[in-house]
């Protein structure tokens, strides 16, 4: 939808009428890379000659077993259950809003609110690999490599934040279809 | 007249602003999800293409074997992981369960073997140095036979990889300083090694197992003469003076075998399991034997 001037030909405004659906193709396109994020490993590792590659899941577990129970959370939420929820919330807020629903319309703004707060932290993972990867080079001793896994996880975060981006919060406001 | 007013009476003489729908936009967004859905359908079928049979070893001992960190071998090419490393339920046997990735033939069959590489230091060789650092790893020597998901490891490596060759049994009264390991020469030249050396049923002689590498196989035939090498050999005599006699180096501390075939045309050639005695030295004319036998080229 465009408000464009009568005279001129400027546009005034506008209001990206795709937004619902940029919101849930971006979504869906993250929640497909989600399935290889998760089972590639996106950690490889050699240490000492031996060599281990490990997915997120793996991580988790081996922080478990090492009794970093802490870590071990902070790993499985910030990186395994909070970008779902993330999905989750996102084809909410545009399936309600597509359906022009007038229910809980405070939550879902909140719910939008908090989905566009923690965006970027999910790529914590992401910088810390890099700069994992980076200062581990000791050659033959021990060297970290990225896995194949990294790029889809990293294209999860990405397609998140852009799809947070383009839902338009306004249309949790719009007024009911059937009014 | 204030500005507000102003502003209020003019409202309804401004122009309004003209609001275009657009009637037909082309959905590219939706370019993306079809792209992810490729990749990643792509990913996840690489993935479960990659994983192949699984399959458990009992070993007498899994020292230094790790789930998800210790690799099954062949030729150098890892083709497997060990995802559980467990005891069994007689408490002898540690059982360890490997996952190997696909391939189009699996090394998953009958006749497969499978060992733990460990640094060993022996007479006259040395192996697995690359596992003192990096922890054991499985070898496996694949088997030709059909499907088979469970095995039984090896305690010691195999002295020998290659698949396929002459086996013989040198029967002797003493083993010696022949052992697993020790070299078999034709003309000086090593052609095979001792497989092992174990006592007859009837404890009365030794068997020596001896396998003939494939590309050597037909220097047996059946009137072949086998005899030790092992260590010096001294003759002293007042007009000879000193003769010492050494195949090599290595033969004085492994020990080691040579063999010499006669010129005879109607000698077959040797066939598996067939027994030889093992002679504690060589006649004269054994030496001279040189008959023509064709070798295929290395390959």
């Amino acid at each position: 939808m465009v408000a464009e001037c009568s005279r001129c030909g400027t546009i005034l405004a506008r209001r990206g009428h795709d937004s619902l659906a940029r919101t849930a193709a971006l979504s869906l396109a993250a929640l497909i890379l989600y399935v290889p994020a998760n089972i590639y490993p996106i950690l490889r590792m050699y240490y000492y000659g031996a060599y281990t590659e490990n997915t997120i899941w793996d991580g988790c577990v081996r922080l478990f077993q090492d009794e970093q129970y802490l870590v071990a959370v902070i790993v499985f939420f910030a990186s395994i259950v909070i970008p779902f929820c993330k999905l989750l919330g996102l084809f909410y807020l545009t399936a309600t809003a597509k359906l022009g629903s007038a229910d809980r319309r405070r939550e879902r703004t909140l719910i939008f609110k908090i989905i566009d707060a923690i965006g970027p932290w999910a790529m914590l993972d992401v910088f810390l690999l890099a700069i994992l990867i980076a200062l581990v080079r000791l050659q033959q001793l021990a060297s970290v490599y990225p896995g194949p896994g990294l790029l889809p996880f990293a294209s999860v975060v990405v397609l998140t934040i852009l799809a947070t981006l383009s839902f338009d919060p306004k249309l949790i406001w719009e007024p009911e279809k059937d009014e | 007249m204030s500005d507000s007013e102003q502003n209020a009476e003019n409202r309804d003489d401004l122009p309004k602003a003209a609001v275009r729908q657009r009637h037909w936009s082309f959905p590219i967004i939706w370019v993306v999800p079809l792209v992810a859905a490729v990749v990643a359908g792509y990913l996840v079928f690489e993935r479960s293409r990659a994983y192949g049979p699984t399959v458990t070893i009992v070993f007498k001992d899994a020292d230094g074997i790790r789930a998800g960190e210790t690799w099954i071998q062949h030729l150098g090419v890892p083709i497997g992981q060990v995802t559980a490393v467990e005891l069994a339920d007689d408490l002898d046997h540690a059982i360890v369960t490997a996952r190997l990735t696909r391939a189009r033939v699996s090394v998953a069959r009958e006749g497969s073997v499978f060992w733990i590489v460990r640094p060993e230091l022996g007479l006259g060789n040395i192996s697995g140095l690359g596992t003192v650092i990096s922890g054991p790893h499985i070898e496996v020597l694949p088997g030709t036979g059909p499907e088979k998901k469970d095995f039984v490891g090896l305690e010691t490596s195999p002295v020998i990889l290659e698949r396929r060759g002459l086996k013989v049994v040198l029967v002797t009264n003493r083993a010696g300083s022949l052992h697993p390991n020790s070299p078999v020469y034709y003309r000086g030249v090593e052609v095979g090694v001792v497989q092992d050396t174990q006592l007859s049923s009837d404890a009365k002689v030794v068997n020596v197992n001896v396998f003939i590498r494939q590309r050597f196989a037909g220097l047996v035939r059946t009137g072949s003469k086998f005899w030790n090498v092992s260590g010096v050999d001294f003759n002293a005599g007042l007009f000879r003076g000193v003769e010492v006699k050494l195949e090599s180096l290595r033969s004085l501390v492994a020990g080691g075998v040579e063999f010499a075939t006669p010129d005879d045309p109607e000698a077959k050639p040797a066939r598996n399991g067939m027994a030889f005695p093992l002679y504690s030295e060589a006649k004269k004319e054994w030496l001279d034997w040189s008959p023509r036998i064709n070798i295929p080229p290395e390959k």
